[in-house]
């Protein structure tokens, strides 16, 4: 009996042995998404894109095979934290991707460098993540806030010509830092903007903002709303006359694909910026828009595109390791010489920071009679911005 | 002077809106004595069921006529299959009624999203009301001119009827005393679920009417409720003239507020409910409470 014990416990020894032995083989990478609530649906997009181009890769780098786990961070940094606790400790992951809600990058920043644990944000904008809060263990192939806003500003009031603007915007630090950089990128380039509205970010009714905008007298309105708020804007600036007197310019959420979809013909015309719009003419963006379309049958949005070049550059770092992606310090820096161009290019700053081409897009019919972001400008090597300037090094 | 118009006729259109809602639950509790909290999503369901009529139809004022009927006749099996096994319980079940339609709020935006998505959705303006005029200088879209008219015409309606009418005479006799209206040969219940489907037909109107100016979407519901409650408690359980006065009042005080103090807006809504909670608990021209 105690024999037969014996063999039975060396035998286990040896299964677990084997099996820990393949799981090293594995490359397992924890998607962190918030899958349910409000940011449901950009994180089913963010997912289907990060899917696509691990099956695009075939599953596997070096002939390991990929192995994806993915966890509802609910839009909770304490949530996040914990589904980070349990990718690391008991999944086994090599490397986090994702993250929407940009608190939940912030408390992952802590646990992730001393674990060890590579991420790279999809999303998340928290500025400082990328500058004074770097770490070496934080990626960033989304843009930090005022990334795209600053030299929108100064694009807005150069190229589009406009001098005075008038700024209006979700009640939030989000809303007012993106407004302050709007306001520096325009200075910079001899505008300004001559009045700034906060207002809730559940504003049903916009009616008594547009006086005070009447009163300003702009050349242009710059706005930043989202879903449904974005699609009560458009369609109530345009029921006032306003788009006729004051041309709408603003953030790419304004006229996101799903917005402008449901508005209309009130949103056409409107001028807004991102790091990318499906309709962005290069064959790298279109067998992007393409292959995702045939894939998951629907119409890639700007997480789509984030997912996928999140989940592109640990490909492609992976691959420059030969697949050896639990050896962090050669990982980490692999994936600092990480160069993408599907959807659209970007390379890393000397923090670990993408660096973006920045889209002008125009709100019109495209091929087909859909409304589409055409694109209209482009500025390539947009980096991140420093407000408090960049720090000599 | 022309932007104090302006937010003038802002003000009215948003006090219409909330009118259509404070009129329905105000009702309902001064007959009732339910707080429907599910009102909000009534006014939701109202949208989307106008919006798939539009959507199938291609009419709109189809939607605005079946959608609110079709949303009453909703709010009847609801009275009748929910709400009438809670009256006899303790205390009228006054907690429990509060706690079920809780619970629907939550019922209601998972049907909603699980049949349209969590997407934002639209309904287009109909032709005819489409565009803007210019009245003394002051650039209005017709649309929100057609819902200040349809709350005043609305409200003239239901005044005459509560005050006129024989139904509104037995509404009126079971808002005041429902046990002695019952003793007197009214049929209560079949009045509580009339009430009950007039009233979320009416939040089921501002919803599809409120579709082309606002939009439609999950959430809807909870925005609008909050403010309805207080146009509610500061008008008076009960009273159609408190509730119209009271929406007015608010929809203005909103409209200045974002216009003039931006930052202290919902403390003004708010600063007028408590005022007036602090020098009449029963609102502006709220019937006295006994329970």
């Amino acid at each position: 009996m105690r024999t037969y014990t014996h063999a039975l416990w060396s035998l286990a020894l040896v299964w677990a042995v084997a099996g820990s032995a393949g799981a090293a083989d594995e490359i397992k990478i924890g998607l962190l998404y918030p899958t349910s609530g409000i940011y449901a649906a950009p994180a089913k997009q963010g997912i289907q894109g990060a899917t696509l181009a691990f099956e695009e890769a075939g599953g596997q780098v070096a002939g390991r095979k990929i192995v994806t786990i993915v966890e509802d961070d609910e839009a909770k940094p304490e949530v996040a934290l914990a589904k980070a606790k349990k990718l690391a400790e008991s999944d086994r992951v090599n490397v986090l991707m994702g993250i929407i809600w940009s608190p939940n990058a912030m408390a992952l920043r802590g646990y992730l460098s001393e674990r060890k644990l590579p991420l790279v944000i999809s999303e998340a904008a928290p500025r400082p993540i990328t500058q004074e809060l770097g770490t070496p263990y934080i990626f960033r192939t989304g843009f930090a806030s005022g990334q795209l806003d600053y030299p929108f500003g100064q694009y807005a009031c150069s190229k589009l010509g406009y001098k005075k603007i008038v700024v209006i915007a979700f009640d939030s630090i989000f809303g007012r830092e993106l407004g302050d950089f709007i306001d520096a990128g325009c200075k910079q380039a001899g505008g300004a903007v001559v009045e700034k509205i906060y207002a809730p970010v559940e504003t049903a009714d916009f009616a008594p903002y547009f006086a005070r905008i009447q009163q300003a007298n702009p050349d242009a309105v710059w706005a930043l709303w989202a879903g449904a708020a974005a699609l009560r804007f458009l369609k109530q600036y345009d029921d006032f006359g306003m788009k006729q007197k004051y041309p709408l310019i603003g953030h790419g959420a304004l006229t996101d694909e799903a917005v402008i979809n449901a508005a209309g013909s009130v949103a056409q015309g409107v001028v807004s910026y991102y790091n990318w719009s499906p309709a962005i003419d290069t064959p790298e963006n279109k067998r992007f828009v393409e292959a995702y379309r045939k894939r998951w049958g629907s119409e890639p949005g700007v997480y789509s595109a984030g997912g996928y070049r999140a989940a592109s550059a640990i490909l492609a770092a992976a691959k420059a390791v030969g697949g050896d992606v639990a050896n962090t310090p050669k990982f980490l820096e692999a994936l600092k010489a990480v160069r993408l161009d599907i959807p659209s290019p970007i390379r890393f700053d000397a923090h670990q920071q993408a660096v973006h081409s920045l889209y002008i897009r125009r709100v019109q019919p495209g091929p087909g009679g859909k409304l589409v972001n055409a694109v209209i400008g482009e500025v390539r090597g947009i980096e991140q911005y420093w407000p408090k300037g960049k720090p000599a090094k | 002077m022309q932007l104090v118009a302006f937010q003038v006729v802002n003000g009215l259109v948003y006090g219409m809106l909330l009118f259509l809602l404070a009129a329905g639950l105000s009702l309902i509790f001064g007959l009732m004595r339910v707080l429907n909290l599910a009102h909000g999503s009534f006014y939701m369901l109202g949208a989307f069921i106008g919006l798939a009529l539009v959507q199938a139809t291609g009419n709109y004022w189809l939607a605005f006529f079946v959608a609110p009927l079709l949303v009453a006749l909703l709010g009847a099996v609801f009275e009748i299959l929910f709400l009438r096994p809670l009256y006899r319980r303790e205390h009228g079940g006054h907690l429990d009624q509060m706690l079920l339609t809780v619970g629907f709020i939550f019922v209601f935006v998972d049907v909603v999203r699980s049949i349209w998505g969590g997407d934002v959705l639209g309904i287009p303006t109909p032709e005819a009301l489409s565009g803007a005029v210019s009245i003394f200088g002051v650039f209005l879209p017709k649309y929100r001119l057609f819902i200040i008219v349809l709350g005043l015409a609305l409200a003239a309606t239901l005044w005459f009827f509560i005050e006129y009418s024989r139904l509104g005479a037995m509404l009126r006799a079971g808002v005041d005393d429902a046990d002695m209206a019952e003793g007197l040969g009214i049929n209560v219940s079949r009045m509580f679920t009339l009430t009950f489907a007039l009233g979320v037909g009416l939040a089921a109107l501002a919803g599809v009417s409120s579709g082309p100016m606002l939009g439609v979407h999950t959430g809807m519901d909870l925005e609008i409720l909050i403010v309805t409650l207080i146009v509610v408690v500061v008008g008076g359980m009960g009273s159609l003239k408190g509730a119209l006065i009271a929406s007015i009042l608010i929809g203005e005080a909103d409209t200045f507020g974002k216009a003039y103090f931006p930052e202290a807006t919902m403390f003004l809504t708010y600063l007028i409910m408590v005022g007036v909670l602090l020098f009449r608990p029963t609102g502006l021209f709220g019937i006295r409470q006994d329970a």
